[in-house]
């Protein structure tokens, strides 16, 4: 008799456990496991995905950036730039208030703008974006004119970052003080920190600030948010499992693949824009000097295979120097050579390129056709043997070397390479001048080597280039130059991964791949 | 009476019959066998293998052991049977190499530093003591941070790391020898230091250092393998034990198979040598006898 009390006491326990976990639920309180804990929630202060993803839940920026690209009214409800891109004029909104009851007014503005130029910890993210700044300008309380001393023509697409969004000035005091007092003007309000364990978010009840691409306006639909600090891969995926969170970041990809077809979990994935991973073809060394040789390459990789078999499928093939999801991206520049080994093989031996003594591998007067291939496996790992046997299959030799980065670093910049990863995940294209304008050779991250004066022209032009539509065609041309000189074999573009439990409605990604969850609710 | 009929009883063989010792050795015939077995399976590669290591199949990947892929199929869909044969030859020829290069540098700088003392052996025995004062794993992996990834580097790495104990093993031994009888009497006719380091010093310590190899060649084979298993030595495209267990350890909970079998090798292996190495020192350690 007592030991069936004891069981029904257990079973109701089980209940009231299992009990509580759905009503939270229904309550909208959304927990969200997180594989780094932040370092700051200071928006002058973060660098990491992790920072970006909670500060853009606090804070809200002058200019939002759609999933689409475009730019949506903020925190400015207005905004114009000068002929040459120095001064950009802000007309701002007087019906905000942060959290803190205090109005949102453009000494805000100001404030905000001064102090991420300067950033507040070594590594900020904030004043590599404002290195030409000047000052900001109060004209009135709902106007401000910011100052560069150069063109900056992606200003106003980096403002919808979290790092140049706007903070309390109230706040700063205790900011620079290391208090927690991360006070803004977003859907939801900075509740607590407990180190190492979470971060609980608020609704923010008078919300009023919504972009236009969101699903609804006003305040945010859930009530909580917790951000749990689970840095094992596995235990998040336990938490997901138990229902302890209903949204996890980066769930390994093996793992994540077999949930596919899970009816109790949906996976979220983003393909980032930028420079996708790909790569670099050394156009100084032998035998990848011969335009043919960089062509054949390309016909002889097979991208979509490739990352089926790595990535089982969650990751996507790249077929140019820009993912579509990238501003200015040039469809005519896109698999410029498709897969087809016949066709790699036919460039080849037109180009003189024979196996002339049966082993498999071509010559071409003595000299063999070898390919040094140095692999860094914190990214290649997935894909760098399947891109070695694609290439064998056509008659190269590949010597793939797995080095650390001080390794790849100083083999790239000696040019020992024949082709080497890179990758640079941005909104905008003005990446490509690091890694193409020759000036970038020696010292930079140019390890094509190729020496272009027209390419030279476009990437040092583009970027002080204001007019959007002079811009967009420049930078098409200059991938339309660097696919057709064959200067790179794509492979993948860069992925965010989510799992969520299949009653989260409304997640979605911002232009840059960080979730957004203004619009999540729960499926009753 | 009695006890000077247990001290005659107790007085050991002055010559033991040591092949019967050793084929009565448990650990020596049974580590030999093993040692044969893998061995065999390494020579044999080529025929033993059922597939081209390097043919991937991605739509074959991670399949379980079945009578197409003995040992299944890993991530990319090549066949572990064959990438085991070929792996083991890999494993075993870093380790036998690296030994023979530690035990030929490290026997013949100790009988020098023994033999000639004063200056030389302190030289020598300061640099063997430099090289003892890094743990081995760290030794070899400052070796290739300066070599850079290989298979030939790691057999350096791993040779150099166990000179030292050559080392050290050949000058204690030559510090006894060289006081005795023959040697003086070698001397007295006219022998050159060559001849006397090599034809009288050398074969009387040289069965100490045999026993010593065997045992190491055990942790050579292991310390190769851990520096495959870190990237370091055999590359992506060459099957090895190490690097095959570093590719299937992300998979363990799927696919146990991708590591459990290279992983297999290497505990065999090392298993093998050393029972074979404890069934030598058994029967030819003067402790033992």
């Amino acid at each position: 008799m007592k030991n069936k009390s004891a069981l029904v006491l257990v079973i109701f326990a089980f209940l009231a456990a299992f009990g509580s976990v759905s009503a939270q639920a229904d309550n909208g309180t959304l927990t969200v496991g997180l594989s780094v804990e932040p370092f700051t929630l200071d928006p002058a202060g973060g660098v990491y995905i992790p920072e970006h993803f909670v500060i853009q839940h606090i804070y809200d920026p002058l200019i939002f950036s759609g999933p689409d690209g475009e730019l949506y009214p903020g925190l400015a409800s207005e905004w114009s730039a000068n002929e040459d891109g120095t001064e950009f004029t802000f007309k701002l909104r007087g019906d905000v208030k942060f959290h803190d009851g205090t109005a949102f007014n453009a000494e805000a503005v100001k404030i905000a703008l001064d102090r991420a130029q300067k950033g507040v910890t070594p590594s900020s993210a904030a004043p590599a974006l404002l290195t030409a700044y000047v000052e900001t300008e109060v004209v009135d309380d709902a106007t401000v004119i910011v100052k560069f001393s150069e063109t900056n023509a992606t200003f106003l697409q980096d403002l919808s970052r979290a790092w140049l969004m706007i903070p309390s000035p109230a706040a700063i005091a205790d900011l620079d003080g290391g208090k927690l007092a991360f006070i803004g003007t977003g859907p939801f309000i900075f509740d607590s920190w407990a180190q190492q364990d979470s971060i609980t978010l608020k609704k923010n009840p008078d919300y009023n600030v919504a972009p236009a691409f969101m699903a609804h306006s006003g305040p945010a639909y859930l009530d909580e948010i917790v951000f749990r600090i689970l840095p094992e891969t596995a235990t998040r995926l336990i938490a997901l499992q138990t229902g302890e969170a209903q949204i996890v970041q980066d769930p390994s990809p093996v793992d994540a693949a077999g949930m596919v077809d899970d009816p109790n979990v949906q996976i979220f994935t983003f393909a980032a824009p930028g420079v996708p991973a790909h790569q670099m073809i050394n156009t100084e060394k032998f035998p990848t000097d011969d335009l043919n040789v960089r062509i054949a390459m390309n016909h002889a990789v097979d991208q979509e295979a490739i990352m089926t078999a790595a990535s089982l499928g969650l990751t996507q093939p790249a077929f140019s120097i820009i993912s579509p999801s990238t501003w200015a991206y040039n469809p005519d520049a896109d698999n410029m050579y498709p897969y087809d080994l016949e066709k790699a093989k036919a460039v080849l031996e037109e180009a003189g390129w024979i196996d002339s003594d049966g082993d498999g591998i071509r010559e071409k007067d003595g000299r063999k056709l070898t390919i040094e291939y140095p692999a860094l496996p914190a990214y290649e790992e997935q894909f760098m043997e399947l891109l070695a046997y694609s290439l064998q299959d056509a008659g190269f030799e590949v010597n793939l070397t797995t080095m650390d980065d001080a390794g790849i670093s100083a083999v790239g910049a000696a040019g020992d390479h024949n082709i080497l990863n890179m990758g640079w995940i941005s909104r905008d294209p003005s990446v490509l001048s690091y890694i193409f304008l020759s000036s970038n050779i020696e010292g930079g991250s140019a390890y094509t080597r190729f020496r272009d004066a027209r390419l030279d022209e476009i990437l040092t032009e583009a970027p002080k280039t204001v007019d959007p539509e002079e811009r967009k065609a420049l930078y098409e041309e200059a991938q339309t130059i660097i696919m057709e000189n064959a200067l790179v074999i794509p492979i993948h573009t860069y992925g965010n991964l989510y799992v969520a439990d299949a009653a989260v409605e409304g997640f979605m990604f911002d232009a840059e791949g960080y979730p957004l969850l203004y619009d999540v609710t729960f499926a009753k | 009476m009695n006890e000077i009929k247990r001290i005659y009883r107790d007085k050991p063989n002055p010559r033991p019959n040591r092949a019967r010792q050793l084929i009565t050795n448990f650990n020596f015939v049974v580590g030999l066998t093993l040692l044969s077995v893998t061995i065999f399976i390494a020579v044999l590669a080529p025929l033993l293998a059922t597939d081209d290591v390097n043919k991937a199949d991605p739509r074959a990947s991670f399949m379980p052991p079945s009578a197409n892929h003995w040992m299944g199929t890993d991530k990319l869909g090549r066949d572990i049977w064959s990438r085991f044969v070929f792996g083991g030859r890999v494993s075993l020829v870093i380790g036998l190499s690296a030994m023979v290069i530690g035990m030929c540098a490290g026997t013949v700088m100790g009988i020098f530093a023994g033999f000639y003392g004063g200056w030389i052996d302190s030289a020598i025995s300061w640099i063997t003591e430099v090289l003892m004062a890094f743990p081995g794993i760290l030794l070899a992996l400052t070796i290739m941070a300066i070599l850079g990834p290989g298979v030939n580097n790691v057999i350096l790495a791993v040779g150099i790391g166990t000179i030292p104990q050559f080392m050290r093993m050949a000058r204690s031994a030559v510090l006894k020898t060289r006081e005795m009888d023959f040697i003086d009497a070698a001397r007295t006719i006219g022998c050159s230091d060559a001849r006397i380091l090599f034809r009288h010093i050398l074969p009387n310590i040289i069965q100490s250092v045999i026993v010593l190899a065997t045992l190491g060649i055990g942790s050579a084979i292991l310390e190769g393998s851990s520096l495959s298993y870190l990237g370091l030595g055999a590359q992506p495209l060459t099957p090895e034990w190490g690097s095959m267990i570093n590719a299937g350890r992300t998979f363990l909970q799927n696919a146990w198979w991708v590591s459990v079998f290279p992983g297999l090798g290497v505990f065999l292996a090392i298993l093998s040598i050393n029972m074979l190495g404890e069934g030598l020192s058994q029967v030819f350690d003067p402790v033992n006898q």
